[in-house]
């Protein structure tokens, strides 16, 4: 008995692991696999929820997570009650559509900060940068104004000009400044000798070096303009135009059968996290920059 | 270094300034614009009468929350307008959300239909702002004359008459027959009144936990509350409009305590809490069997045959001999920039027309406003449909106000206090009326 | 030399005029969308406006009925103050303790799995996100009550009850926002070099010890950059509550952003949502200026 002790506390020297650290391990993966649990249940609670008959949403017991009798139905009513395709393509061309206007300009104005010299350029960067103090609550009313104004109700550039030159920008214009100065001088100075004007460089040197916050930059904006909700809800009336998240607020009005507002929110939310899934590298990267980041 | 930064920083002021001005600047400038379109059009509309008989088409447009291509109402009053009138075309555009919104900004934009549909809650405050057109000029006398009572108080403001009616909503009482035979109780007479409702709504109430019904609800909406007060004989606002009148009126007080016992003392409704949980539609708690009477117009109607719900209907309880009941009427109005008013007149003479309303009523888009019209089909089509005609007799309309929006937001929130018992009734209406003070004041 | 200067001369202007070019759709674009729209915002609130008509000059009068004659704005003041309160020290501490956890094992494939799973809720709308978490929170037929079910316990009214619906909420946001403050605590602790804790073991720290007296000081620039981000975000709040509670009931959970958003879509009270708007951004401004100076002084210990 003795010598099979012994044997053990030997081996757990071959092996560099006690019983402690293994236990240890063991609630460690248990409490994450929880809180895992915690995180992805309502995501799929909802997309399986979609496929069952309203009677079995209401009656049935929610921890029943597969759906007994599946069925389309609620996906049919869905797109029966709002023309939630024509939304999912809307959302779809604005989530890229906008951000690429947001990267040109953003990159464009960071670029001159950045590198190119000229009067009043470290005012105007304080007061662009400066405005992301100011809450989006107070230029929605004036904004919505100028956009009757401009006669642009209704009009897609409603929403890519207070896209673009906002304080949503603001952050990409910082992002894409902090990058640019990473970059390093040789390489410009080496093209102006060569006789590149500076927007030559800007161009082709910069631009093609500055992939990763092009790449970060965009799945930000995306992620942001799908997310989008008042300033669409206000200003877009045709149901045809609207985007996915107004056109759930409608739904909700409209349809009182949870089974089909679940279908609905579940259409919502999958595309994202497709996206999100396959460029989780560029969401949790973002994070890496000091200060603010995008909501 | 230091001019550096101040002389950029003046540069970029006048920047700033010069582009948020121009931006507040430009919708008088797109107004002077519409101005002279608007007159280069009359000349040329002068130009074309006096080429007689050109026969070219007028298009007029009509903005409205229906569509067009799902109303069979609609489409007939199309048919046989455009067969009377061959120079005329009517264009329908439908904004199907948010209406009354859009239109403003719409219209604040310089985009102003021919013709526009609209609530009569939002008449005054369109009114006041002039963006419609004063019709009494334009309707002759026995158009005037053949409308309801209740239709000519609710277009017409200090005398000038400014919408003419789409339809108008008087309410009954819904009944939910299938709750009724479940529970034994007899269906009360159409001389009801308001105690015989009471003894029913209590006799309806029962139950607890997944089998709790309910005898009576009204959605927390100023127009549902108002049926009942109308039922009263009461009001919401002062004769002037400067303040509401619950603290004042008797009538008033009198429905609001009825309505705050049927809560808290005989406990007969769900709160909107409960009652939500069927959906968020107004009658879904009586849809789904749980409620056994709820007040509602003509449209709710087909909604509840659509879903299969048995039900009927009864005037509105009887109080001190007479059955009140409060009316909504939609409206035709003529924006005050249309461009050619005697062509959209037409357009809403026949719409608020014997004929167009004829129409309406036969394909049950809701009760006409003029007397003229013949009800005996429609009321031949359901055993209850004679309340609906009989309401119109006596119906008030749904007091309306230039400032009503906030006054409603305000008394909405009030109320879901008084339901919950969370005040007494004499603060309720104390405060309701201060805060009136201050919303309802003409700007 | 002459030529020397003059080339150089005129390749600065070059540069100065393409720098000009560049910046200048960023410069009007943010002139009247951002720039401007600030200035005219506050022109409005000093104006009492229904969109309908022009806009009627009244001084002050807006602001002083906000804080005299306004039944509501202190009510749900109160309730902002609530969200900001809750939200910020929980998601805080939630957060941190995450990401101390995620970084235990930071190199392996099941952290890195655990960590794209955790940042998950905060990626989706709020408005979708909201629909699902209503459906939750439903007290007869949603989860969480089922659940207390199962223990014996009965669940409260969640969301329709006035006392129940702020915490609601609360839940449901701490879960959406958690794994996104989580990973920039955790780009934080990957900072903190090993060598201060293999020191701090040999001096006879244990886990807890080192924990406080080297995780958290180490993190003073993450934990500001957080806290600020989240007070933001708290007082923020809005689509959450349009969607599950529309401010009520009995306007417990509606914030100032809601009450903004009633004023002047609603109401059509535009004058009176820009003071507010006015009143509700110096707020901000204020508590975030306190925790620069708080964190200032603490930077000259």
């Amino acid at each position: 008995m003795k010598e099979k002790v012994n044997n053990l506390k030997s081996n757990r020297h071959k092996f560099g692991m006690s019983y402690r650290n293994k236990t240890t391990n063991r609630i460690y993966h248990i409490l994450m696999i929880l809180l895992s649990i915690i995180m992805v249940y309502p995501f799929l609670w909802s997309l399986f929820s979609s496929f069952k008959p309203v009677s079995e949403l209401y009656s049935g017991n929610p921890l029943n997570f597969i759906p007994q009798n599946p069925t389309i139905e609620n996906y049919e009513r869905l797109f029966e009650i709002l023309p939630f395709d024509r939304m999912l393509l809307n959302s779809i061309f604005l989530s890229v559509v906008i951000p690429i206007g947001m990267i040109v300009v953003s990159s464009i104005t960071a670029y001159a900060l950045a590198r190119l010299d000229f009067k009043g350029k470290n005012v105007i960067f304080i007061l662009l940068i400066a405005v992301m103090m100011v809450p989006s609550h107070v230029t929605t009313i004036p904004n919505y104004k100028t956009i009757i104004d401009l006669n642009l109700t209704n009009s897609y550039w409603a929403l890519f000009l207070t896209s673009v030159f906002t304080a949503t920008n603001s952050f990409n214009i910082f992002f894409f400044r902090q990058y640019f100065l990473t970059i390093p001088k040789d390489l410009e100075n080496a093209a102006v000798i060569d006789g590149c004007s500076k927007f030559r460089v800007f161009l082709q040197i910069i631009m093609p070096n500055s992939k990763p916050a092009i790449a970060t930059t965009a799945i930000l904006s995306f992620r942001s303009v799908w997310n989008q909700f008042l300033f669409p809800m206000l200003v877009i009336s045709d149901y045809d135009k609207l985007p996915l998240t107004v056109g759930l607020k409608y739904l909700k009005e409209w349809e009182p059968n949870w089974a089909v507002l679940l279908a609905g929110s579940s259409l919502s939310i999958v595309p994202i996290v497709i996206i999100y899934l396959i460029f989780q590298k560029y969401f949790l990267q973002s994070n890496l920059t000091s200060g603010f980041g995008g909501t | 270094m230091k001019r550096y930064y101040q002389n950029s920083l003046k540069l970029l002021l006048v920047l700033v300034l010069a582009f948020s001005f121009t931006a507040c600047s430009s919708d008088n400038s797109s107004k002077d614009a519409d101005r002279t379109t608007e007159e280069n059009e009359r000349t040329e509309d002068a130009a074309d009468s006096d080429i007689a008989e050109s026969k070219d088409k007028e298009t007029l447009k009509v903005y409205m929350w229906w569509d067009i291509t799902t109303s069979v109402g609609l489409q007939e009053m199309e048919k046989k307008f455009e067969a009377e009138n061959p120079d005329i075309n009517i264009e329908w555009v439908t904004i199907p959300s948010g209406y009354a919104d859009a239109m403003i900004t719409k219209l604040a934009a310089g985009e102003i239909p021919d013709v526009m549909m609209l609530a009569m809650d939002q008449v005054p405050r369109y009114a006041e702002a002039g963006m419609l057109m004063p019709l009494n000029d334009l309707a002759p006398k026995e158009y005037v004359d053949s409308l309801y009572d209740v239709v000519k108080e609710a277009t017409t403001i200090d005398g000038t008459m400014y919408a003419a009616a789409r339809d108008v909503t008087p309410k009954v009482m819904y009944i939910n027959t299938k709750m009724f035979e479940d529970a034994g109780v007899k269906i009360p007479e159409d001389t009801w009144t308001i105690d015989d409702f009471l003894e029913a709504a209590q006799q309806l109430t029962k139950g607890s936990g997944a089998d709790k019904q309910w005898g009576y609800y009204w959605a927390n909406y100023a127009d549902q509350t108002y049926a009942l007060i109308a039922a009263f004989g009461g009001n919401m606002y002062s004769e002037d409009g400067t303040t509401s009148v619950f603290s004042t009126d008797p009538k008033t007080q009198e429905a609001m305590k009825f309505m705050y016992d049927l809560y808290n003392t005989y406990k007969v409704c769900p709160s909107g809490v409960e009652a939500k949980q069927f959906g968020d539609k107004e009658m879904a708690a009586f849809m789904a069997n749980k409620v056994a009477m709820q007040i509602g117009g003509l449209s709710q109607a087909g909604n509840l045959a659509a879903t299969g719900v048995e039900f009927t209907a009864l005037p509105i309880p009887y109080l001190d001999g007479v059955s009140q009941t409060s009316s909504f009427v939609n409206t035709w109005v003529i924006p005050n920039k249309a461009k050619n008013p005697e062509a959209s007149w037409k357009v809403v003479e026949f719409l608020s027309g014997k004929e167009g309303q004829q129409i309406a009523l036969d394909t049950n888009m809701g009760l006409p406003a003029s007397k003229d019209v013949d009800t005996t089909g429609f009321i031949n089509a359901a055993p209850y449909n004679k309340y609906f005609v009989q309401a119109l007799e006596t119906a008030v309309p749904y007091p309306t106000h230039a400032n009503a929006a906030a006054f409603q937001t305000m008394f909405v929130k009030e109320c879901e206090y008084l339901w919950a018992g969370e005040y007494s009734l004499e603060e309720f209406a104390n405060t309701v009326d201060e805060q009136s003070k201050s919303l309802l004041k003409a700007d | 030399m002459i030529r020397t200067t003059r080339k150089k001369y005129s390749l600065k202007a070059k540069e100065a005029r393409l720098g000009w070019l560049f910046v200048l759709p960023a410069l009007i674009g943010f002139s009247i969308f951002t720039f401007g729209a600030i200035i005219r915002s506050l022109y409005y609130s000093f104006t009492d406006w229904d969109l309908l008509t022009k806009p009627k000059f009244v001084g002050l009068k807006n602001y002083i009925d906000i804080f005299t004659n306004d039944k509501y704005f202190y009510q749900y003041m109160g309730n902002t103050l609530f969200f900001v309160i809750t939200l910020v020290p929980i998601v805080l501490v939630f957060s941190l303790l995450l990401a101390v956890l995620i970084n235990k094992k930071s190199k392996g494939l099941s952290s890195k799995i655990y960590r794209v799973i955790l940042f998950l809720p905060s990626i989706t709308s709020t408005i979708a996100v909201s629909m699902v978490w209503m459906w939750i929170f439903n007290p007869n037929m949603g989860l969480i009550n089922n659940i207390l079910g199962l223990f014996g316990l009965k669940g409260p009214n969640w969301l329709n009850d006035p006392s129940w619906a702020k915490p609601a909420l609360v839940i449901m946001r701490v879960w959406q926002m958690s794994g996104y403050y989580m990973i920039m605590f955790l780009t934080g602790l990957q900072t903190i070099p090993g060598g201060l804790y293999e020191a701090a073991k040999i001096d006879g720290a244990n886990k807890a010890q080192s924990f406080f007296r080297i995780t958290i000081p180490m993190l003073a620039n993450t934990t500001f950059a957080v806290v600020i981000m989240l007070v933001v975000e708290a007082f923020n709040m809005f689509e959450s509550i349009f969607i599950m509670t529309s401010g009520g009931p009995l306007g417990s959970t509606s914030t100032m952003m809601y009450y903004i958003y009633e004023k002047s879509f609603i109401e059509y009270k535009m004058g009176y949502a820009s003071a507010l708007s006015w009143i509700f951004f110096i707020i901000i401004f204020i508590i975030t200026l306190i925790q620069y100076k708080f964190r200032n002084e603490r930077e000259g210990e």
